[in-house]
């Protein structure tokens, strides 16, 4: 016989099993919330993805990132509008001086100051030692910060003023142009939750910014090891009192898959500091970070008002939430820029494509405002270069390139492509054997996006006599052509900063290797001098006459066409009073301000 | 019996083992570099993170430390013409080249003495003085780069032919290169000339220890250490336990709830087949069985979750919205409030099986004499069904309770996505894409046990419910 009572007491327990995700047994009244119409001053914000850790040296997750800035602070951080560096656990930007003498001659020293009311949570005062402690963290080779390392690699030595301990100077080997932003955005770390036993103490940050030094503390200074344990440990990624910064909230839990609670801290420092300075804004007593991957889900939670702010909302549902009025009475929806750009790279070493006019022509024959118009509903911004059209330096003498069959059939002729055997496609002798203007497009079988352009493009294409082959492959195997330049045309996108243009990784010829993102082959030694020059030319006139010619040079050799910046698409329920911004990931809940009503 | 039990579980442990082989195998044959994975996930940040040399420094750390510069396993049955210590050679893209290249050649003498020369040349190219002309060293150095990751003859030749003519651009080039580049031309030559395929017909077996990348994990898994994330760095055993917690409540309701409303359908359809009642129940689970699920769920996403259509029934994702310290009932109740449509979703699909195998079975056993029998001498009708019946017609319903093990900890991707519940499913969906190859490895391993100790129960159900099932030797 089936018990039933069996049964439903099993069923009991599994409920109390899930209930107990804590065995801390609490007062009825303590948290009755239910977020549905919420009222309280708790912002609940959607996360599409889940953060790995929150440990900003050790991570790169665009998701830990907007977690973590509620609970760390900068020296500077950007302004979530103007973009420029403004202070946050500094006084005010450094003081910047070439270094003329002693070992880092050539280099540059950053000078800051720390605000007099800065405290952790203890009490005690964050001083240039907590700096300097940070950056032995990064240093410490044993600490997994690769990625963060390699970008502030400059770094050499930190000096802290004998009479002012909030005082103090970073030296670095170089001049570099992003410099100033590099330094000022590391988040400051609290030694005494994250190094409790001082292990790091006896050792100085010149020693480990010194490769031969560094390898040499690497064998006789275990400690590095020892903290580097603790330091990577997953309990300094996502526990309640292991996570501290000297920002105004603190993680309150954090359960997997679901969502992540920070709280405000009661008496934080920067209190004081809040009314002048946006960056410093504290408002909502809680922010609760709901994971949610799913993006019909999404779109019901912002039905049922479940949550308070959204980005990344897919672009057909962004057109349709504006259509519909239990949204919009409910949220204001925005359309800020993106930092990004979506391109379509070609392989300039490709025998068929080395020829600039056959690049061009090709550029020719994409329609991007159709593409913009019928892929993203028009909510992108057209681009012609890798440089945004908002920077200072943008070339205004560069125009887009039209699209038109006649101008690329011209241009292929010109480069000795026509149709000799009336096969409808373009043919050239090349090294002897004759070849047919046939381009593959590199596609992921399940990427929406390039799949709908590979489309579009075969439409056009073919009037000006160019074969396009679309080659639908798994992620891997499309990433594996492209490490050994197998590929002839593929398309992607790029995430951009709000900071100078580095043009380093993606356009110099050192990066032009299996492993690097010089993937088109782009570069010559023209080139690669002008990205150098840009690199360390701290004057911005002079760097944006450096800029403007770069963006001609590439504007020329054609190798990436480039399509458009997409618009983010973003919900803002009204019960704040929040304003979008073009930084990732476009919202800041700290800034939320409550209405009155 | 004992001895039945025994013996399957050690049946139980062999498969383990050879699961364990299957999926580490798999994972080194899938393409894809798991510290490449990590590494590219920051390709956004870095200034000089294009220095080549920077990076092999990073990957080099990120193997050792995910213990991916071991060998694979014990041993390596390969031929005669492999080295034995090709693993030592971290980077996984100039490893598969090196192997391609042995592969076409033969001759593991030949294939070294040209990656030294690609190497030097690679050395030489980076460090040249400035009367050199630099447009002629980028493009020679690019595709002498790209000889790091192509192996095929045609690819090869085609570099080489780009290098000589960028060589002979600029004479201070030529001085300084001229003569690696002509070694390096040689070696490949060499390579091709002095290929020694017949090597490839002797077998070898290169031993490599128990230092290895397999017995490292496997060992692990035997003491209760399963090992990090690739992705986070957290114990596979905290994600796992994560993501079963929910997954299991859901589907534990979800499997009682189908066997519930499924058994007395199916009794009752059987005892009165072809009533009114079996035909309707008939077509309605099956018309139930063939909407899809995926389709099904959205649906009530859409109209039960939101004001939108007036139906505003139930919260629309996750698990619960209340933080973990909230007082134990809120939550449960809240909890409860949440699961049920995903519970729905998951219930209505198996109850056309259930149903259907319960009525089969009543129909197999209805017909038997001893039913007639019972029926004869007056016992109740009830009595017959329940006591005579039903224990009889369990059989089918049996073989199916050796898959609900595994099933309860499988996950349903598509309920779990659409209803933003953090289980299996999606972890494991999850680290697949991610190549986080612990988390996987403990999802095949989890399940291969269940399915065995879910075939195990059934098979001891069935000597518990009918006797005529005996796992003692039949003495003749």
């Amino acid at each position: 016989m089936i018990k039933l009572s069996h049964l439903l007491s099993l069923l009991a327990l599994l409920f109390v099993v899930a209930g107990c995700g804590n065995d801390a047994p609490t007062e009825e009244n303590t948290t009755e919330a239910t977020p549905k119409y919420s009222t309280e001053n708790t912002v609940y914000a959607r996360l599409p993805a889940e953060p790995d850790r929150i440990n900003p040296l050790i991570t790169t997750n665009t998701y830990s990132r907007a977690v973590y800035e509620n609970i760390f602070l900068y020296l500077l951080d950007f302004d979530h509008q103007t973009f420029e560096l403004t202070p946050q656990l500094a006084k005010a930007r450094p003081e910047i001086n070439e270094i003329t003498s002693g070992p880092f001659a050539g280099g540059v020293a950053y000078t800051y100051e720390i605000h007099d009311e800065a405290v952790w949570d203890n009490g005690t005062p964050i001083t240039g030692e907590d700096v300097a402690f940070t950056l032995k963290i990064l240093f410490n080779p044993k600490v997994n910060a690769g990625p963060a390392r390699s970008y502030l690699d400059f770094i050499r030595d930190i000096e802290i003023d004998a009479t002012n301990p909030k005082r103090f100077t970073i030296s670095t080997a170089q001049k570099y142009i992003i410099g100033e932003a590099a330094i000022s955005n590391v988040p400051i770390y609290p030694a005494y939750i994250y190094d409790a036993n001082g292990l790091l103490n006896d050792i100085s940050l010149v020693d480990l910014t010194d490769p031969a030094k560094q390898a040499s503390l690497e064998t006789t200074y275990p400690q590095l090891q020892e903290f580097a344990n603790i330091f990577n440990s997953d309990e300094f990624a996502r526990n309640k009192g292991k996570v501290m910064g000297a920002g105004p909230y603190t993680l309150e839990s954090w359960e997997t898959g679901q969502q992540i609670i920070l709280n405000r801290k009661k008496d934080w420092w920067g209190d004081q500091l809040t009314a002048t300075n946006e960056l410093m804004a504290a408002r909502p007593d809680q922010v609760v970070y709901k994971i949610i991957t799913d993006q019909t889900a999404t779109v019901a939670a912002l039905k049922d008002q479940l949550i308070d702010v959204t980005a990344q909302i897919d672009v057909k549902d962004f057109i349709d939430l504006q259509a519909n009025e239990l949204v919009t009475d409910n949220y204001n929806l925005y359309a800020p820029n993106a930092l990004q750009l979506y391109y379509i790279g070609l392989n300039t070493k490709d025998p068929k494509l080395q020829d600039k006019r056959v690049r061009r022509a090709i550029t020719h024959l994409v329609d991007v405002d159709q593409i913009i118009e019928e892929l993203f509903y028009g909510l992108g911004e057209r681009r012609i270069g890798p440089v945004a059209p908002s920077k200072p330096y943008f070339n205004e003498a560069l125009k887009p390139i039209a699209f038109s069959v006649a101008r690329a059939k011209a241009l292929l002729e010109e480069a000795g492509w026509v149709d000799s055997n009336s096969n409808g496609v373009v043919d050239k002798e090349i090294d002897g054997e004759q070849v047919e203007l046939e381009i593959d497009f590199l596609a992921t079988s399940n990427g929406k996006f390039g799949n709908n352009l590979a489309q579009l493009l075969e439409v056009t294409f073919p009037q000006a006599g160019v074969k396009l082959n679309i080659d639908r492959v798994e992620f891997t195997v499309l990433y594996e052509q492209l490490k050994t330049r197998t590929f002839e045309m593929f398309a992607g996108a790029w995430a951009q900063d709000p900071t100078p243009d580095d043009f380093k990784q993606i356009w110099h010829t050192d990066s032009d290797n299996p492993n690097g993102t010089n993937r088109v082959g782009f570069g010559s030694a023209a080139s690669d001098d002008l990205i150098d020059q840009i690199r360390v030319t701290l004057d911005e006139e002079e760097r944006a006459g450096l800029y403007k010619s770069f963006q001609q040079m590439v504007y020329e050799e054609q190798p990436y066409i480039f399509l458009f910046a997409p618009k983010e698409r973003l919900a803002i329920h009204k019960r704040f009073k929040a304003d979008p911004s073009s930084l990732r990931p476009s919202f800041f809940p700290r800034e939320f301000e409550l209405k009155a009503d | 019996m004992f001895t039945y039990i025994l013996r399957r579980v050690g049946i139980l442990f062999l498969t383990l083992l050879v699961v364990s082989l299957i999926a580490f195998s798999l994972s080194k044959i899938a393409p894809g570099d798991p510290v490449e994975r990590i590494i590219r996930g920051r390709e956004n940040v870095g200034s000089s993170k294009s220095d080549y040399i920077n990076y092999q420094k990073i990957y080099a750390e990120t193997a050792e430390l995910l213990g991916l510069d071991k060998p694979t396993f014990y041993f390596e049955l390969t031929t005669a013409a492999y080295p034995d210590t090709l693993y030592r050679i971290i980077d996984k893209d100039h490893q598969n080249t090196l192997s391609k290249l042995i592969g076409q050649s033969g001759n593991w003498e030949a294939v070294e003495h040209y990656y030294q020369q690609l190497r030097h040349l690679d050395v030489l190219l980076s460090d040249l003085p400035p009367s050199v002309d630099r447009n002629a060293r980028t493009g020679m150095r690019s595709d002498l780069r790209d000889l790091y990751v192509n192996y095929e003859p045609n690819a090869i030749m085609a570099r080489f032919k780009r290098m000589k003519a960028d060589m002979d651009k600029d004479s201070a080039l030529t001085a300084e290169v001229a003569r690696p580049y002509q070694q390096l031309s040689e070696a490949y030559a060499k390579m091709v000339t002095e290929a020694t395929p017949a090597k490839h017909w002797f077998p070898k077996i290169i031993w490599n220890g128990i230092d290895n990348q397999y017995h490292n994990w496997f060992t692990n898994f035997l003491v209760g250490n399963f090992g990090y994330s690739y992705i986070n760095g957290r114990p596979v055993e905290d994600k796992l336990l994560d993501a079963l917690q929910w997954t299991l409540i859901i589907n534990s309701i979800a499997i009682l709830l189908a066997y519930l409303i499924s058994i007395p359908l199916g009794v009752y359809a059987g005892v009165h087949k072809d009533s009114t009642f079996d035909k309707v129940t008939t077509i309605g689970l099956f018309i139930l069985f063939s909407l899809p699920v995926f389709w099904i769920a959205t649906l009530l996403v859409v109209f039960f979750t939101t004001p939108e259509y007036g139906i505003d029934l139930f919260p629309p994702l996750g698990v619960t919205d209340l933080p973990p310290d909230a007082p134990l009932w809120n939550r449960m109740v809240d909890i409860a409030w949440h699961l049920v449509l995903p519970v729905f979703c998951l219930t209505y699909p198996a109850l056309a099986l259930i149903a259907r195998q319960m009525r089969g079975g009543v129909l197999n056993v209805v017909q038997l004499d001893f039913i007639r029998t019972a029926r004869a001498k007056g016992v109740g009708k009830q009595q017959v069904i329940w006591k005579h019946l039903f224990w009889n017609a369990l059989f089918p319903i049996i073989t199916l309770i050796a898959s609900v093990l595994p099933a309860a900890l499988a996950g349903s991707v598509v309920i779990e996505f659409i209803f933003n519940i953090p289980g299996m499913g999606r972890l494991t969906i999850d680290a697949i894409n991610q190549r986080d190859w612990p988390v996987v490895y403990m999802v095949l391993m989890l399940s291969a046990t269940l399915t065995m100790i879910g075939i195990l129960i059934a098979d001891l159900l069935y000597a518990a419910i009918d006797p005529r099932v005996s796992f003692k030797k039949k003495v003749a």
